[in-house]
């Protein structure tokens, strides 16, 4: 091999930067192709071949990230530093480890990690030729379900913009701090919510102005949808969520009324102060 | 064979996850709705009967698989091809090597913040994060308790899955790796930042 900055077009430098996973990796790939010892770098010709790769990646318009010119930045420190004699270095750096060996760490560190993302890669390579019974839930991101169901995380994040919104009405004028129980919502909300009617989930919270009403509301809200009287339904992902009431004969618990809320111990919470 | 056999073939079969010998073996004790279970029916057996089904599968082009704290039966890997046809499936593109690199430094060395990941890789992994937890093979599993609250990436279920793990002890040089001492995360670092990482980088209860 004649290494060096005379190399003309080499096909080793046709390997493109992208082929790359980060300056780490470029940097083992050199370190194994000039047979270094990762623990005994040769920084001033590791360097060198570094920055040869660089400029030829230039030179072919290829945009280089950011995180290779840090690491051009710090093996030129690493090489300038090796020039200096020991006894002129910054008084602060003499006692201190040779700064080189944070990088070899790094890179030691780093190479274990790519040896164990290679043998994942070899087991997904095997396991994705297994097709089990349903084969397409392995797309199907987890939190995303089928069409028109909701899962508990679209309905806090749509409670959550509900707040916003409220803390934003609070904030415009006063309001007195009531109390409100949640067996008191659960009443408000199938009120709210006739059989065979959808309201969006947003509607509800739309004359509240506090924000324990709302809280108390939300949690009134997921008892019933616990208990199986109301349902939330959305069309996709992100997209506005409905409520409706389960029809009567699809029911199993009777609706609660108040009494039989606080009497069997439902959550029947006070506003938090 | 036990008589229970072929029940335990049939649950496997019609399955579309994992099955634990656990449930496998509580399954075949209740019995079908109204109907007569195998009462003494143990995990032990459960597991004998799933070793022989294992032997037993490949000559019929299917396979058993013990992945993500289960049993699975799938088709044999070197049908692909044919299943693949009939199904007229695409499988799910596999993972680019940085994304699992990424996922490489998150199984081993969950719960993990991002800038703990840049500091092994030293790369940005926001990009490669996002696709790991699109594909569910990684999750948010919560914050550091390190300055600034960093989310922390975990595995899932459909991690193991996905590589065919039985659990995260099952991955290669597990011990080792999981003792590596991280690199700093990215800005300047005093011992005791050091000290922060290493503690909000130590592997909680694996699940």
């Amino acid at each position: 091999m004649n290494p060096g900055l005379e190399i003309p077009a080499n096909e080793n430098l046709r390997v493109e930067l992208s082929a790359f996973t980060g300056p780490l990796d470029l940097l083992l790939h050199l370190i194994k192709e000039q047979e270094m010892d990762i623990y005994d770098i040769r920084l001033e010709k590791l360097t060198e071949q570094y920055l040869a790769r660089l400029d030829k990646m230039k030179e072919e318009n290829l945009a280089i990230a950011g995180e290779f010119l840090v690491m051009a930045a710090t093996l030129l420190y690493l090489k300038s530093r090796t020039l200096l004699p020991v006894q002129d270095r910054p008084p602060e750096e003499v006692e201190e480890e040779d700064p080189k060996w944070e990088l070899i760490r790094q890179l030691i560190e780093y190479r274990k990690f790519k040896e164990a993302a290679g043998q994942l890669g070899d087991r997904e390579a095997l396991h994705s030729k297994i097709f089990g019974r349903t084969p397409e839930r392995v797309t199907v991101p987890t939190g995303m379900q089928g069409p028109g169901q909701v899962s508990m995380f679209d309905l806090v994040w749509a409670f959550q913009k509900v707040l916003r919104g409220v803390e934003e009405r609070a904030r415009a004028g006063r309001f007195a701090e009531d109390e409100y129980t949640v067996s008191e919502k659960i009443e408000f909300l199938l009120d709210r919510v006739p059989a065979g009617q959808e309201v969006p989930f947003e509607d509800l919270f739309r004359s509240m102005s506090s924000r324990g009403e709302v809280v108390v509301t939300f949690l009134a809200l997921l008892e019933l949808i616990r208990l199986r009287q109301l349902t939330a339904r959305q069309e996709k992902p992100l997209q506005p969520i409905f409520i409706q009431r389960v029809a009567e004969g699809g029911a199993r618990a009777p609706i609660p009324d108040r009494e039989e809320g606080d009497g069997t111990g439902q959550p029947s919470v006070e506003t938090p102060a | 064979m036990r008589e229970w056999a072929r029940v335990l073939e049939a649950l496997l079969f019609a399955a579309t996850e994992p099955l634990e010998p656990r449930r496998l073996a509580l399954l075949l004790r209740e019995g079908p709705e109204g109907g007569q279970g195998f009462p003494e029916v143990k995990e032990a057996e459960v597991r004998e009967e799933l070793a022989k089904l294992a032997e037993a599968l490949p000559a019929r082009g299917l396979i058993l698989r013990e992945v993500a704290g289960g049993f699975r039966i799938g088709t044999a890997p070197e049908l692909a091809g044919w299943v693949a046809k009939l199904k007229g499936v695409v499988r799910p593109p596999r993972l680019s090597p940085p994304a699992l690199e990424t996922m490489a430094v998150i199984a081993y060395r969950q719960p993990i913040s991002r800038a703990e990941i840049e500091a092994v890789r030293g790369v940005d992994c926001s990009g490669t994060l996002d696709t790991l937890v699109e594909r569910g093979v990684a999750r948010i599993t919560g914050r550091s308790d390190a300055p600034g609250r960093p989310i922390l990436y975990g595995t899932t279920p459909l991690f193991l899955e996905h590589f065919g793990l039985k659990d995260l002890e099952e991955l290669p040089n597990s011990e080792e790796l999981r003792r590596v001492k991280l690199p700093l995360a990215a800005d300047p670092a005093g011992p005791k930042q050091e000290e922060l990482i290493r503690e909000a980088g130590e592997p909680a209860a694996q699940g």
